[in-house]
């Protein structure tokens, strides 16, 4: 082996803290980025299968409104318009035992064709037979029926909309080399679903395969009114863009990781770099070239990069488990039930956690290798001379970041509805201000130095003044600090800003006494209707002063699905229902006499709709355009909710059903007694859940917690990937000085008095870089606020910044720091001055 | 990379240094320090010549500019006919690297390298093969008086160890010119003794041409010529200005 590359080879290892640090750093960066991007990825594969299962391989649906579509369409469209290749299904969702799954009612004779099913071991040839024959029958994944318990031939309980059915499992499906999205679907034959759901003659919708455009316009042209004929493609897309907002909330959380994972590369492999400058210099001397130390250093980070890479893919796929079933639950929560992912090894995300890697620690070396090269080698060998550069390149910095801030800012005014370019533009004033960061400290040291001093001696002004001069080894650390400090501020008040805004939201709206609805599923949709002779013993009870009836209900349209809400409106719900555009008493005018809808918040901003539009929706006799007469307040995670009059609900729709009732009570101090009259009334005949508005709020606002757990733990790794480059380059940063601290040892310091010094310095360093973060976090949180939720979700949320989360922040910064003068203080008191002045 | 031209002069011993209306000043704030001002001066091959001057008088501000590792404002150096100062950074280097010794008052050498190692550094540089590289090592560790330490790391060696080591490794690549500043600056009046002497051999052994960087008369003594510098000249002992 050549000296040069032993000479490097030999660096590492006599400065095993650099080097843990380096490769901590590299570890955590990759782990961070991995993760999420395994966890979103895994996430969105798993959605994708369960949606893919379901809709198998028609290439188009025909749709009906709520009611669905009656058999009798199904048959005249295979007899008269002679589409053979049509399977009709029937859709809902049904527990069993403690788990949900999607039903998925099928004709076995008419699915060749669109859903291929392998049946597992036992009752093959007998299965379909026993589906369509026997009452209750239905298939399951061979893992589903193992987890509950099941063999082929068992009986058992089948809960659809609170209702407990007798059913029995017929056959199961083969793990091994079936459609990974069956694992979460009960299949069972089309008869027996519309006896569970109550669908008796009616579909969901029905498959079709058409391969020629002259097929689509004429099944179009002799389709019946209130039905629709969409592609399947469109509509896969179309569920899957319900979550891309979620999913693009995660990649902007996992960005910050990745800027976080990087700046934390960058750091310590520079510094192992740094330190190094005067050897560089001597080896230049000698006659080496500057493409020969560039090699060197270069061949160096890449095999630092290589091992920080692998146990950092390792830590990685680990930490991605975890998120993943956070990312699950919440998709469960909000969209569509996708059951318990598991994490698929996608090579892309190695890929990115690979290249990241190894590419900032390339980076990292490059830079300061090259500017340990560009000064001629003389002043290479002087050290003072680096923080001289050092300074001088604060100017450009700074044109750099005001740079960057304007075109951040210019960003964000020029578009507003891109998420894209929100990202863009925040992603851009991030890092200008964090570039602003090391002159910021700079300067506050400077200007601290001399008052501190007078107050608290000349070692202290030593050790501040310190601070500033250090900044060609700590810059990056402390912006890296400031900026995940930042996010902690920024995270912190997003999300506390929209807890408040949810609440408060909520607590308006849900201004009844009692909520009457069946049980809702997993998946946030598939409302059932309240039987309705219930519905009218309900509403007659004593405890009763008046009542609030809703429809809500799904629509496809072909832009998407529309929740349509139709509600009697009570004077209280009016109160409490906030207009954010439109003129209030033409809108209620016009919401009241039927001639207009009301529309949710996010619909309008994420459709660019605004009141006096229209807005199309299929009702039972065609597609309809609805006069908007206003915009309403509203927190909702999927593509926007339209409201409007039940009695123009009926006229179009010809649907009575009522699928919850607000009830206000003669006395709220009644509401057991209404609990249990309702329970009494309804036992046998269907499950209703009796909540009260604080059981509603207090559910929602879990689910709202859970929904930001992600969030939360996303943000909790960022501060835990800078809280270790800001120990590690602080106390290298130290390690360094040891010679020049060995010298006050010399001089008489007490190692209690060096130490000391060790800490005012990281202390200073640490409460600077959060004072730094304050306004970096605020202006974070505003972004998030107001540009990026609301691109993604519509959302309209007022900020509000609590003392609480800065005080955080800053003790958070000031702990890192803390921890940071822990080892190189408890080092100096162990060494002997000699040996310290003697050691490099 | 450019060869080394013969000087063409008609001096019976051809020219190791030239120097030609060298100047190099620093800006201090609106002031303009200068260091050097215009110096001409000659070395021939094989000769020692001692720069003895005051701390802050450029000594090693000249020494820089020898060796390439510093640029002059403005004239040109030649060294054995090579105009340094006409050369590229790669090719300055690479000259540097053939051509070039160089001991430190602060030793510098490699702490990641045993005694040996360092010394081989050089060679290898230079394209020596791995065995001859270690054994010219140890022939040199040897004549320094520290063949037992060949595989100690630096650290573990004296100061006037540590300056034997860099000697060696100075001339280990029998460079044509040796460039010393301070060599005995970090180290008591005996060992700075010893060192010197052990210099002084090696120099004859090889008969490289040396420009040594003093404060001190008495260290000034082992070359043959002595130029003082003094506010940006260089004054030859004898009181010739040059
Ligand atoms: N990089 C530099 N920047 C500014 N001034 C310098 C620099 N290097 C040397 N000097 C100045 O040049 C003068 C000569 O320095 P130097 O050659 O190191 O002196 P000597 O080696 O004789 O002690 C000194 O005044 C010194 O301050
Ligand atoms: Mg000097």
């Amino acid at each position: 082996m050549n000296l040069l590359a032993k000479t490097s080879l030999r660096y590492l290892p006599r400065h095993p803290w650099q080097l843990a640090v380096a490769l901590l750093g590299i570890a955590l960066g990759v782990a961070v980025i991995v993760a999420v991007d395994l966890a979103n990825s895994s996430a969105q594969r798993a959605f994708l299968g369960a949606v893919d299962a379901v809709y198998g391989e028609a290439s188009h649906q025909v749709v009906g409104g709520p009611a669905g579509i009656p058999e009798s369409d199904y048959v005249r469209l295979r007899l008269d318009g002679g589409v053979r290749a049509s399977a009709p299904v029937v859709e809902g969702f049904v527990s069993i035992g403690e788990r949900a799954f999607n039903l998925l009612g099928v004709d076995p004779f008419a699915e060749a064709g669109f859903r291929t099913y392998q049946i597992g071991s036992g009752g093959q040839g007998r299965a379909w037979l026993d589906l369509v024959s026997r009452p209750g029958a239905f298939v399951l994944d061979e893992r589903a029926a193992a987890a509950l318990g099941l063999d082929v031939g068992d009986s058992t309980e089948v809960i659809v909309a609170g209702k407990k059915r007798p059913g029995f499992l017929a056959a199961t499906l083969a793990a091994e080399g079936g459609r990974p999205g069956l694992s979460d679907v009960v299949i069972s034959d089309i008869s027996t679903a519309q006896e569970w759901l109550g669908w008796n003659g009616r579909l969901s919708r029905i498959d079709l395969r058409i391969e020629d455009d002259a097929g689509v316009a004429r099944i179009a042209e002799g389709l019946p009114e209130g039905s629709q004929l969409l592609s399947a493609a469109g509509r896969s897309r179309q569920t899957l863009g319900m979550t891309r907002s979620f999913s693009t909330s995660l990649t902007a959380m996992s960005l910050l990781a990745v800027l976080v994972g990087v700046f934390l590369i960058y750091n310590s492999v520079s510094f192992t770099v740094i330190q190094r400058r005067p050897l560089l210099g001597v080896m230049r001397s000698l006659g080496v070239t500057r493409a020969e130390i560039a090699g060197l250093v270069l061949a160096e980070a890449l095999v630092l990069g290589m091992v920080g890479v692998v146990a950092g893919l390792g830590l990685g796929y680990l930490l991605s488990r975890e998120l993943l079933g956070l990312v699950t639950q919440s998709i469960n929560d909000h969209y569509y039930y996708v059951g318990a992912a598991s994490v698929q090894l996608a090579p892309w995300s190695v890929v990115k956690g690979i290249v990241a890697g190894v590419g900032a620690s390339l980076l990292a070396a490059a830079l300061p290798a090259w500017e340990a090269t560009q000064a001629p080698p003389r002043q290479t060998l002087a050290r003072a001379s680096l923080e001289q550069r050092v300074s001088e390149k604060l100017g450009l910095i700074e044109i750099c970041a005001i740079a960057a801030i304007a075109g951040g800012i210019l960003a964000l005014v020029v578009t507003d509805r891109s998420l894209v370019v929100g990202f863009a533009g925040m992603f851009l004033i991030v890092v200008g201000l964090a570039l602003l960061v090391p002159g910021f400290v700079a300067l506050l040291s400077r200007r601290l130095a001399g008052p501190i001093g007078r107050l608290a001696g000349l070692s202290t002004r030593m050790a501040i003044q310190g601070i500033g001069r250090s900044l060609s080894r700590t810059g990056v650390a402390v912006t890296a600090l400031a900026v995940a400090v930042a996010a902690t501020i920024g995270v912190d008040v997003m999300v506390g800003s929209f807890r408040g805004s949810v609440d408060a939201w909520l607590q308006r709206s849900l201004n009844a006494d009692m909520y009457v609805a069946p049980p809702r599923l997993a998946g946030g949709r598939a409302e059932r209707e309240i039987d309705p002779l219930l519905l009218r013993r309900i509403v007659a009870l004593p405890e009763v002063d008046h009542v609030g009836y809703s429809r809500s209900v799904d629509v496809v349209t072909s832009e998407g699905v529309r929740r349509l809400l139709a509600v009697d409106m009570t004077d209280e719900y009016r109160a409490n229902t906030r207009l954010t555009r439109g003129d209030a008493t033409a809108a209620w005018a016009g919401f009241d006499d039927g001639s207009a809808v009301l529309i949710s918040e996010p619909l309008a901003f994420l459709h660019n709709l605004d009141a006096g539009d229209e807005i199309l929706l299929p009702t039972a006799r065609g597609v309809r355009g609805f006069r908007i007469a206003g915009v309403y307040e509203d927190f909702d995670t999927g593509s926007g909710t339209v409201m409007l009059n039940r009695d123009l609900y009926r006229q179009w729709w010809q649907d009575d059903s009522v699928t919850a009732i607000a009830v206000y009570l003669e006395d709220p101090a009644e509401a057991q007694a209404f609990e249990a009259a309702v329970d009494a009334l309804s036992a046998g005949r269907q499950s209703l859940l009796v909540t009260s508005n604080r059981d509603i709020l207090k559910m929602s606002l879990d689910i709202f917690d859970r929904t930001f757990t992600i969030t939360n733990v996303l943000y909790l790794l960022t501060v835990a990937v800078a809280f270790v480059g800001m120990v590690g380059a602080f106390s290298a940063l130290q390690m360094e000085r040891i010679r020049e601290l060995g010298t006050l040892r010399a001089l008489g310091f007490t190692p209690w008095q060096v130490g000391g010094l060790v800490n005012v310095q990281t202390l200073g360093l640490g409460l600077l870089s959060g004072l730094a973060a304050l306004p970096l976090g605020v202006v974070m949180a505003w972004i998030l606020l107001h540009v990026i939720n609301r691109r993604a979700f519509g959302w309209q949320i007022d900020m509000s910044v609590s003392p609480s989360a800065l005080l955080g922040a800053l003790a958070l910064a000031v702990a890192a720091a803390t921890l940071a003068g822990i080892y190189p203080s408890w080092r100096m008191a162990r060494t002997a001055p000699a040996s310290a002045m003697r050691e490099e | 990379m450019r060869v080394a031209v013969a000087h063409n002069g008609s001096a019976p011993a051809p020219s190791a240094i030239r120097l030609l209306n060298v100047s190099k000043s620093y800006r201090e704030g609106e002031r303009l320090h200068v260091v050097l001002d215009a110096i001409n001066a000659e070395v021939v091959a094989g000769d020692t010549v001692a720069l003895l001057g005051s701390s802050g008088s450029g000594k090693s501000t000249l020494l820089n500019l020898i060796s390439g590792i510093d640029q002059p404002d403005a004239g040109a150096i030649e060294l054995a006919g090579t105009r340094l100062t006409a050369l590229d950074e790669r090719a300055r280097t690479l000259y540097r690297r053939r051509n070039l010794g160089f001991v430190y008052q602060f030793f510098n050498l490699l702490p990641t390298l045993t005694v040996a190692e360092n010394i081989r550094l050089p060679l290898e540089l230079n394209g020596v093969a791995a065995v001859a590289s270690e054994r010219r090592s140890l022939e040199l560790l040897d004549a320094v008086g520290l063949a037992a330490r060949a595989t100690s790391f630096p650290e573990r060696l004296s100061g006037g160890e540590q300056q034997r080591v860099a000697i060696a490794r100075a001339l280990a690549h029998a460079p044509a010119l040796v460039l010393a500043d301070e060599p005995t600056g970090n180290l008591d009046e005996e060992t700075g003794e010893q060192v010197l002497g052990v210099l002084q051999k090696m120099l004859v052994e090889h008969g490289s041409t040396m420009v040594l960087a003093t404060h001190s008369r008495k260290v000034a003594a082992i070359a043959r010529r002595v130029w003082r510098t003094q506010n940006g000249h260089l004054i030859e002992e004898s009181g010739i200005s040059l």
